[in-house]
C-alpha cells in the first residue's frame, strides 16, 4: 500500500487505549498476545512478512493493541483451495429440505464420541427428526459434553459468543473452520458481480468496529496470497493523531470492508474516499435504509451475512432479498413452536445442524432467531438481533456493544437497559456487581441508570430477553 | 465451566472434596428396598425426577422453573433406562440420604443421574443395581462418589480404593468412561484458558 510522507506534527504520547475503566483490562495493549509470527501465519513468506511489517508500522496506523493471525498451515490452505473450487459454481442448499446424507454420519459420530449423545444413544442414533434440539443454555451448562472425545484439543483457540442473556460463552474454534469464512466471502462477492483478487497496492480486508474499546491489529490472509487485513476502531481514542484515521484509510484503500451495520454507518460518515469492491455487514440486522445509505456512499454491493459465533456464517443476502444459505456443512431447519418444520411461506425459529467445527458439532441448535421460509429454501424477513444505540449526555451516540462489554465485565448475567424519550436510563439486571456496573455505565453515557435487581433471567420477561431498547428516535439505525 | 464429577484413580495426586456420607450398608439397604413400581412402564420418569428435585434438592432463591433442571434427562427417561431414574429417585427419598435433603443444587442431582443412567446403566443394567449385594455395593459407591460423598466411616483413600479396586469389569468400564469425560472437561477448560488459545484468530465476518 502507499506510504505517506511523515507528517510534521509529532504524535502525542500513547494514551491509554480506553478511558481507564480498570474493569476492561483485556484491552491493555498486547496483553493477550502469545504466539510468534511464524505461528500466526505458518506459511509466511518474505514478501508477506514485509507487507505485515509495513502495515504495523504505517505512519498513520492506529494504536494496534493486538496481534492475530489465521493459523493456517499448508494442509489447511490446500483444503481451503479445494473448498473454493468446489463451491464456486454450486447451487445453494435449501433450508427446510430433506435431511442430507452427511447428517447420518454426523449422528453416528455423535453417538459414539460426543458424551452428551453417547450417554443416551450408545452408538445407535435415532432418526434425525427424533434428535432433541439444544440451545445456548445447554452449551453454557456443560460445554465439554458437546466436544467429541476423540479429537486432540491442542490446536483449539477461543471464540467468544455474546448471547441474548448477556453472559459470554467461550467456545473452542478451529483454524480451518474460521479460515473458510474468507472462502465463503469470495463466493458471495463474486455472486454480487464484483471482482476481488489480491492487489499488492490495497488492503484486502478492512474489519471495522466503532466502540470505545476494541482489539485492533494488522494481519495477513494466508489463503489470499498473504494480502493484508486490518482490524481498526473508528473511535478517536484508538488513533495517535487527529487525521490519522482518514489518512490511514485513504492510504490502504481496502477492497472489502467487513463490519456491523452501525459501525458501517459510522464509517460512511468519515471524510475519506473509499472504493471497496464489496461491503460485508454482519452481527445485527441490516435495515433497508442502512443498506441504501451504504450502497449510495460507496457504490459497491452490500452483502448482509447472517450467522452466529457457534455456527459461523449461515446465510447471506447479496441484494436485500431473502438470505440464501451458504454452501457449508449445515442443515438448516425452520421450526414452529412445537418443533415441527414450517411450510413454505411461514415463520419459525432457525435451527442449525453443523459439522463445520470439529471441536463442536451441533445437532439441531436453536439459534433464537426467526425467519420466514421461502419456497426456494431461503430465509426471509430475518428477525435477529436488532442493534440499538444510546444517547450520551453530551449528545453523542454510544453503540450498545460498549454497554455489553462493561456489563459483562462486571459479571452481569442478564439485563435489559432501556432509554426513555427523555434520555433517562433504566436497568433491570440479574447478577454481577451492581454499583460498579452502574458507575461504568454512567462513565460511558454521562447518566446513571435507575436500577432494578432481578433474581433470574426469566424475570426479564417471556421469550428471548431483549437486552437493549430505546424510545429515542435514531436509536436503531 | 462446571466442575467435573469427583472420580477416583485417574486423577494424579489423589481425589479431593468428598464429604462423609451415609453408612454404605444403609444405602445398600435402601437400594435393596427399591419399590417394585419403578419397573412399571407407565411411570412418567421425567415427572418423577422433577418431583424428586422439588422434594430433595436445594431450593432456588426466588423459586424457579420446576422442570428446567430435569430436562437433560428427557431422552434417558424413555426406554430401558427409565427404571434407573426411578431407582435413583427412590434412593434420594430413602432414609439413608434423608439428612442430605437440601444439600445439592437440582442441576447437580440431574448431572449425577445423567452419569448413572447414561453411563453406568450402559455397562451394568439397572436390574443389576438392586439384584445382588455386590452390584448393590458398586452402584451405591458410585452414586455417593458422583454426589460428592464417601461412605460414612471410610477415609478418602479407602473409599477411592474400594470403588476402583473391587469393581467388576462392567463397573470399571463405566468408571473409565466417566474418567475420560472428566479428563476431557479439564483439558478443554485448560486449553481455552491458555494464552496461546486466547490470542484467537483473525476473523473476516461478524456473526
Amino acid at each position: 500500500m502507499s506510504e505517506d510522507a511523515m507528517d510534521a506534527t509529532p504524535a502525542r504520547p500513547l494514551p491509554p487505549h480506553h478511558d481507564g475503566d480498570p474493569v476492561l483490562g483485556e484491552y491493555e495493549p498486547f496483553a493477550d498476545t502469545a504466539l510468534t509470527d511464524a505461528e500466526r501465519w505458518p506459511t509466511l513468506t518474505g514478501p508477506g512478512a514485509a507487507r505485515l511489517a509495513a502495515l504495523r508500522a504505517h505512519p498513520h496506523a492506529p494504536m494496534w493493541v493486538h496481534e492475530c493471525g489465521d493459523r493456517l498451515d499448508a494442509d489447511d490452505l490446500a483444503a481451503l483451495a479445494h473448498l473454493h473450487a468446489e463451491i464456486s459454481g454450486t447451487e445453494p442448499p435449501s433450508a427446510g429440505s430433506a435431511t442430507p446424507s452427511w447428517v447420518t454420519g454426523l449422528l453416528e459420530r455423535a453417538a459414539t464420541t460426543v458424551p452428551r449423545y453417547r450417554r443416551t444413544w450408545r452408538g445407535t442414533p435415532p432418526a434425525f427428526a427424533d434428535v432433541p434440539t439444544i440451545t445456548r443454555a445447554d452449551l453454557a451448562a456443560d460445554l465439554a459434553s458437546f466436544v467429541p472425545v476423540d479429537r486432540s484439543l491442542a490446536d483449539a483457540f477461543t471464540g467468544t459468543s455474546t448471547g441474548s442473556t448477556g453472559a459470554a460463552l467461550v467456545l473452542p474454534q478451529h483454524a480451518r473452520t474460521v479460515g473458510s469464512d474468507l472462502i465463503q466471502l469470495r463466493r458471495l462477492v463474486a455472486l454480487a458481480g464484483a471482482d476481488w483478487v489480491p492487489d499488492p497496492g490495497r488492503l484486502a480486508v478492512l474489519s471495522v468496529v466503532s466502540q470505545e474499546t476494541a482489539f485492533t491489529y494488522a494481519s495477513l490472509l494466508s489463503a489470499f496470497e498473504q494480502a493484508g487485513l486490518a482490524r481498526i476502531n473508528l473511535h478517536p481514542s484508538a488513533w495517535r493523531r487527529p487525521g490519522d484515521r482518514e489518512a490511514f484509510l485513504a492510504a490502504v484503500q481496502p477492497q472489502v470492508i467487513t463490519s456491523t451495520p452501525s459501525a458501517l454507518v459510522d464509517l460512511a460518515d468519515v471524510e475519506v474516499a473509499l472504493h471497496p469492491v464489496a461491503v460485508i455487514s454482519g452481527a445485527n440486522a441490516l435495515s433497508p435504509a442502512a443498506r441504501d445509505l451504504l450502497r449510495t456512499r460507496w457504490g459497491a454491493p452490500v452483502i448482509d451475512v447472517y450467522g452466529l459465533m457457534e455456527t459461523g456464517p449461515v446465510a447471506a443476502s447479496v441484494d436485500g432479498g431473502p438470505h440464501v444459505l451458504l454452501p457449508r456443512d449445515h442443515h438448516v431447519e425452520v421450526l414452529d413452536a412445537h418443533g415441527r418444520g414450517v411450510a413454505a411461506g411461514h415463520r419459525g425459529e432457525i435451527v442449525v445442524t453443523s459439522a463445520e467445527n470439529p471441536y463442536l458439532p451441533l445437532l439441531r441448535y436453536r439459534t433464537g432467531d426467526h425467519a420466514r421460509l421461502t419456497a426456494d429454501g431461503a430465509l426471509a424477513d430475518l428477525e435477529g438481533r436488532t442493534p440499538v444505540r444510546f444517547a450520551a449526555s453530551d449528545g453523542t451516540w454510544v453503540d450498545a456493544v460498549g454497554l455489553t462489554q462493561v456489563l459483562q465485565a462486571h459479571g452481569t448475567l442478564a439485563w435489559h437497559l432501556h432509554q426513555g424519550a427523555d434520555g433517562a436510563l433504566g436497568l433491570r439486571a440479574v447478577g454481577g456487581d451492581e454499583e460498579p456496573a452502574l458507575r461504568s455505565i454512567e462513565r460511558l453515557l454521562g447518566r446513571r441508570p435507575r436500577s432494578a435487581r432481578l433474581a433470574r433471567p426469566a424475570d426479564l420477561g417471556p421469550g428471548k430477553p431483549r437486552r437493549f431498547s430505546s424510545d429515542l428516535p435514531g436509536a436503531t439505525p | 465451566m462446571r466442575a467435573a464429577t469427583h472420580l477416583a484413580s485417574s486423577e494424579p495426586g489423589g481425589r479431593t472434596g468428598t464429604a462423609p456420607g451415609p453408612a454404605l450398608a444403609d444405602l445398600m439397604r435402601d437400594l435393596a428396598a427399591t419399590p417394585p413400581d419403578v419397573w412399571d412402564p407407565g411411570v412418567d420418569a421425567l415427572a418423577l425426577w422433577s418431583d424428586t428435585l422439588a422434594d430433595v434438592a436445594r431450593e432456588r432463591p426466588g423459586g424457579g422453573d420446576a422442570h428446567g433442571p430435569a430436562e437433560p434427562l428427557a431422552q434417558l427417561a424413555q426406554g430401558p433406562t427409565r427404571a434407573a431414574i426411578g431407582i435413583l429417585a427412590a434412593l434420594l427419598h430413602g432414609p439413608a440420604l434423608r439428612p442430605w435433603t437440601g444439600w445439592w443444587a437440582p442441576e447437580r442431582l440431574t448431572e449425577t443421574a445423567q452419569r448413572m443412567v447414561g453411563t453406568l446403566a450402559a455397562y451394568v443394567p439397572p436390574t443389576q443395581w438392586v439384584a445382588d449385594s455386590r452390584s448393590r455395593e458398586e452402584a451405591a459407591r458410585l452414586f455417593l462418589d458422583l454426589l460428592g460423598l464417601r461412605p460414612g466411616g471410610e477415609s478418602e483413600a479407602v473409599a477411592t480404593d474400594r470403588l476402583t479396586a473391587l469393581s467388576s469389569p462392567a463397573l470399571a468400564a463405566a468408571l473409565a468412561e466417566l474418567a475420560q469425560e472428566q479428563r476431557r472437561a479439564a483439558e478443554l477448560a485448560a486449553q481455552l484458558a491458555d494464552k496461546r488459545a486466547r490470542e484467537a484468530a483473525a476473523r473476516t465476518t461478524y456473526v
